[in-house]
Order: structure tokens, then sequence, then C-alpha cells
């Protein structure tokens, strides 16, 4: 392997697995949290990046664009909750009226564009923005162009959960965690359940927002395809997360999901750079590969509590004897 | 937990010590990327293998060609380019995601290694090339832009036309760029135009059927998701009351075309090999010009056009070069 090769082999896992370490989380509080399948992140997602280049290629300021992004989750999350909370319809159906009204927007705005939305390498992001600073510093572009995308990333995903875990811990978060575990008894407690989820749902939108943004920036394209497979993406990031890293605390769930979407990536990499005919066989090796994944943790489980039963009998058959 | 953790590591190790032996400097590395598995992109592909072939460029011989396919999944896409753009020596884009990513990944390995594009109707458009002539940088390729204007006018060949229904695929950046062009040569002719959006394939036949009674003919440009579906659009026009003269812009969809015209997606993928036997012989991508392919091919569906109960006119058939089926 060339010095590349082994640098994208390394980095580029990293960088996805950063960005898309934000879109995991907006799934976890969805889906562990608040125990909604939200589909709108299919929605979400492609709307974001398609609306954030955009505006770049209209001369926004990118920090604007992010800040904005993200507001535009937060609304598309209280329009999801208030969808099903007060209309009753339910939150899947909802997810999917979502994703399908955003998805519409997305292509609006492609085709007021002419049909794409392609940046250029001179176009001003966050992340050119920290090149040319590092740049300036005296660091070889090389280095500089794999290192700024996976330092802005590790920022804001740093904010995001350091944002999460604080709010998780004060008496609206856990009043947040106490509506998804048991709603009967979160409403016999006094607390809102109905607020709980259009900021549960909110927060969770503002994740996917913000992970979208930044990959559009980094890739310096937007497209409607975009949000093709995100969920699928995002619950197996979570899974994956779950079943290799014990996840007793919400702190340890949070630091899960991340290990999860880094773990993800890096079997993608594998799977594509070393396997052979990855081309045509690449899914069928990627569902092997979570459910080896999958499978290890719980047979390793099996395999050490027979093992103590057996050593248990032997102890109790010595005795005897 | 720390056991899973060492097999991983050791799993990946392993895999690294296989690959890395057995390296040539002579052989040149050639990454293929392909954005989904479509007849018109696979087309593209085999006649890219097919011309460095015939150049005396063989696989495992004096190249290696390695072939990645994210099925239209922007992620995966991305991260394919990546790995491509870092160990390759020249890489092939095709459709626009993927020439794009293929783009810009070089840029960021700053390794400034040749970019080849297929299947992208408007590369400048897709910031691919500074212009068709001179592309400038280190991307050239092959443009997939029909001769719309050609196709939507030999419908004056026909009787009585004043209504021209067009389908794209809203998803695909191509389509978006083609509708904007045939809405303007529409217009010209004097005809109204219908225009129909669908967002995935489950939407083709309901978008058919539903095109009003008095419009005369639909016209589909070089679609990927359409014209992995033709067959949709044939079983749908024939459930219609008043049959549609439908206008493809990419010959390999003519079986549910009454005339096809325009590009044929192997031809482009070999004249993109041509290109890359250029590069690979010592001319820079940058004075490579952007080709287009031959446009004038046009095939007719004479079979389907009478078992629809079109009349298809004489100066039609007459149509020189034309291949009648």
């Amino acid at each position: 392997m060339s010095g590349y090769e082994l640098q994208t082999f390394f980095l580029s896992p990293l960088t996805s697995g950063l960005i898309f370490a934000l879109l995991a989380l907006g799934v976890f509080i969805a889906y562990r949290v608040l125990d909604i399948a939200d589909l709108s992140v299919e929605g979400i997602f492609p709307l974001v990046t398609v609306f954030s280049c955009f505006l770049l290629l209209r001369g926004w300021n990118p920090f604007l664009v992010v800040l904005l992004m993200m507001v535009i989750g937060v609304v598309a999350g209280i329009i999801n909750a208030c969808l099903s909370l007060y209309l009753k319809i339910p939150p899947l159906l909802s997810g999917i009226i979502m994703m399908a009204a955003l998805f519409a927007i997305a292509i609006i705005l492609v085709k007021l564009n002419n049909g794409q939305v392609n940046l250029d390498a001179s176009t001003f992001t966050v992340f050119s923005w920290f090149s040319d600073l590092l740049l300036s510093w005296g660091l070889s572009k090389v280095w500089v162009n794999f290192l700024s995308p996976i330092v802005i990333t590790a920022i804001f995903l740093g904010l995001s959960m350091g944002g999460i875990y604080f709010f998780f811990g004060t008496e609206m978060g856990l009043a947040l965690r106490a509506s998804g575990k048991n709603k009967q008894m979160a409403k016999a407690n006094g607390i809102n359940v109905k607020l709980m989820t259009i900021i549960g749902l909110a927060i969770s939108s503002l994740l996917v927002a913000l992970s979208a943004t930044l990959y559009a920036q980094k890739n310096l394209t937007g497209s409607p395809q975009d949000g093709q497979g995100m969920i699928v993406l995002g619950l197996s990031t979570l899974f994956l997360g779950e079943a290799i890293i014990p996840h007793a605390s919400f702190k340890m769930h949070l630091w899960a999901t991340l290990g999860g979407s880094f773990v993800y990536w890096y079997i993608i990499q594998i799977l594509f750079q070393f396997v052979p005919k990855s081309d045509t066989f690449l899914y069928l090796y990627k569902a092997l590969l979570l459910v080896l994944v999958l499978a290890i943790p719980y047979l390793l489980q099996r395999y050490k509590k027979k093992r103590a039963r057996r050593l248990v009998d032997e102890k109790e058959a010595k005795e005897h004897a | 937990m720390k056991k899973n953790l060492i097999a991983l590591a050791a799993c990946s190790l392993s895999c690294l010590a296989l690959v890395s032996c057995g390296g040539n400097a002579s052989v040149k590395k050639i990454g293929i990327l392909q954005f989904g598995t479509f007849e018109a992109l696979t087309n593209a592909k085999t006649g890219f293998i097919s011309a460095l072939e015939e150049a005396g460029f063989k696989d495992g011989d004096k190249i290696k060609i390695t072939i990645s396919n994210p099925e239209t999944d922007s992620a995966t896409n991305k991260s394919m380019a990546d790995t491509l753009a870092s160990g390759m020596d020249l890489v092939y884009g095709i459709a626009t995601p993927s020439a794009t990513a293929l783009k810009n990944s070089v840029d960021t390995t700053g390794r400034g290694i040749p970019v080849l594009f297929s299947a992208v109707t408007d590369p400048v458009g897709a910031k691919l090339v500074d212009s068709l002539d001179k592309p400038g940088h280190n991307v050239t390729g092959m443009s997939d832009l029909g001769p719309i204007k050609e196709e939507i006018n030999l419908l004056k060949l026909f009787d009585n036309i004043d209504k021209v229904a067009t389908l794209i695929t809203g998803t695909e950046a191509n389509s978006i760029y083609q509708e904007a062009i045939a809405k303007q040569v529409i217009a010209d002719n004097g005809w109204s135009e219908t225009a129909k959006t669908i967002n995935n394939a489950t939407e083709i036949t309901a978008a058919v059927t539903s095109i009003p009674a008095d419009v005369d003919a639909l016209w589909i440009p070089t679609d990927d998701t359409i014209a992995a579906n033709i067959t949709a659009i044939k079983s749908a026009n024939e459930s219609r009351s008043t049959p549609l003269i439908v206008l493809g812009c990419d010959v390999g969809m003519i079986k549910g075309c009454v005339v096809g015209m325009g590009v044929d997606y192997t031809e482009l993928g070999r004249q993109a090999g041509q290109q890359a036997v250029k590069i690979l012989n010592g001319t820079a991508p940058a004075d490579i010009p952007v080709g287009t392919g031959d446009k004038s091919l046009i095939t007719i569906n004479k079979t389907w056009a009478t078992a629809l109960g079109l009349s298809l006119p004489a100066t039609l058939l007459a149509t020189s070069g034309a291949t009648i089926i």
C-alpha cells in the first residue's frame, strides 16, 4: 500500500464515521430515547444537503448555513411531532409524510438550479475555511485536506455530544427520557409528555440536519438522492455500537453510538478495499459481516455462561465425591 | 469485548498483509466507479474496458482494473471514490454523482491523477470541466447529452401534433437539465408541454396513464431510472385509449419507444476508453476535449408502432441511416 492509500484507509472512514455519528445520535434520540421510529430522516437529509449547496453557491457564509440548517431541522422535527400528536397520525406515517414533503422541496430547489447543485473546490465552506487557516500555519496540503474535515466534524460532534449529555442530565432531559420509557408513568408524575416528544424530535432532527450540512459541505455536492438508505445506516450504526460496546449508562450509550459509527465505516472500507468482487457482492458481504459482528458478543456471552455452569457442576461433583 | 476488537484488528491486519504483497510499478491501475446497476451504465463500463483491450491494454497484463459500484447510495459512493482516488493511476466515473465524487476525492488527495467520465449530461454544470473544448484540469470524458432538438423535431413529420408530454425522474440531475432544453424546443415548435416528474420507478405507470388523452407524444431523456423500467412505459402506453408516440433519447430504450435517437452507451464507453488510451500514452487530460458521441443514430421500432395502431409517416421511415426494427 502506498502512503496515499494508507492515509485514505485510515482517515476516510474516520471522517465518514464522525459525520454519520451525528446522524446516528439523531436516530438514537428518536428511536432509543423517545421510542419513535422516525423516518423523516430520509427527507431532512437530502433537503439539507441540497439547500446547503444551494445557499453556498449564492455566496452565503458557511457558518450561517450550518446554523440555518439546524433551524430547519428543528422546525421539521416540530412539524413531524405535531402531525402525530395533534392530528393523531401514527408516528411512522407522519415520518413518511415529512419525508415525502421535504424530498419534494429538495427537488424544487434542484430544479431551480438547472438540475444540480455542485460546488467547486474554491467554494467557501466550513472545511475550506479551516484548511486555509491550517495552510497559513504552514502545514502540507495533503494533510490539511484530510485533517480539516476530521477536526471540524469532531468539534461539531463534540459540542453536540456534550450538549446532549448536559441536556439529558437536566430536569427537563430526565423528564424527556422518562416519557420515552413509560408514557403513563411520566404523565402520572405531571410530565408534559407531548411537549417532551416535540422537544425530543426537534433535537433528533437538528442532529440529522447538522450531519447533512457537514456531509454536503465536505463532499461539495447535494442531491435529492442523498437520503436513500440513511435510516438504515443510522439504525445499523446504532445497533452495531450497542452490540459491541457495553452501554448501561446514558453516557456510555452515546459513546457506543459513536463507536458503532466508526466500526461500521471501517468494515465498509475493509470490504471494498480488500475483498475481491466487492462491486457485485458488496451488500451481501455487508450483511454477512453485520451478522458476524452482532452475533459474536451474544455467542461469547453464551459460551461464558455455559463454562461458568460447567465449572459449578464440576465443583459440585467434586464435593460429592 | 476486548477479544472481539483484537480479532477484528487481526482480521484487518491479515487483509492488509495479503494485499500489500505483489505490487508492480509498470502495471497501471485503473479504477472504475459505476454509480448503479443500470443497463446504460453497465454498457458504458463494458465499452470502456473493451476499447482499452483493443488498444493492447488488457486487464491483468498491462493494466489492473478495479470496479466499484455503490448501487446509487451516495455515502458509499463517496467512500469508494476516496479509496479509488488514493490507490489508482487513472479513474473513470460513470454517471454524474460518481464522476463528481471522484474529482473531489482526487482533489483532496492532491495526487492529480487523470479522471475520466461518461454518462454525464452537463459536465460544465457539474463543475467537472471548465469548458467542453478545453477541460483545463485533470478531468475529461464523454457527455451523453442527446440530440434533443433534432429528436423532438422528428414529430414535425407526423400530422396534427399539438401537445407533447415529458417524463423525467426528479432525483436525476441529468434529466432535469435535459427537460429544460426539451421544454424550450417544444415551445419553439408552438406545442404545449405536459411535464411529469416521478421520484422512483413505482410511479411510472401512474405518470404515463395520467397523461391526458389529447396528448400526442411522450418524450423521455437519457434517464437511468426510466431506462431501467422502460417496459413499464410500454405496458402503460398499451393500456391507454390513445397511444403516445414515445421518443427516447437513448437507443437502448427502443423496446418501449417508437423512436430512439442519440446516445449508444456502449459506444460512449468505448470512446471514453480511447481517451484513456491517449492518457496512458502520455497526453494530458486537459488537452483532450470532452466528447459527445455520435448523435445521429436513429432506431425506429415499427413493429411496436404497428401493434399500438400508430401509423408512421413515410418521411420518418425514409430517414437516412435509420435502423428499422
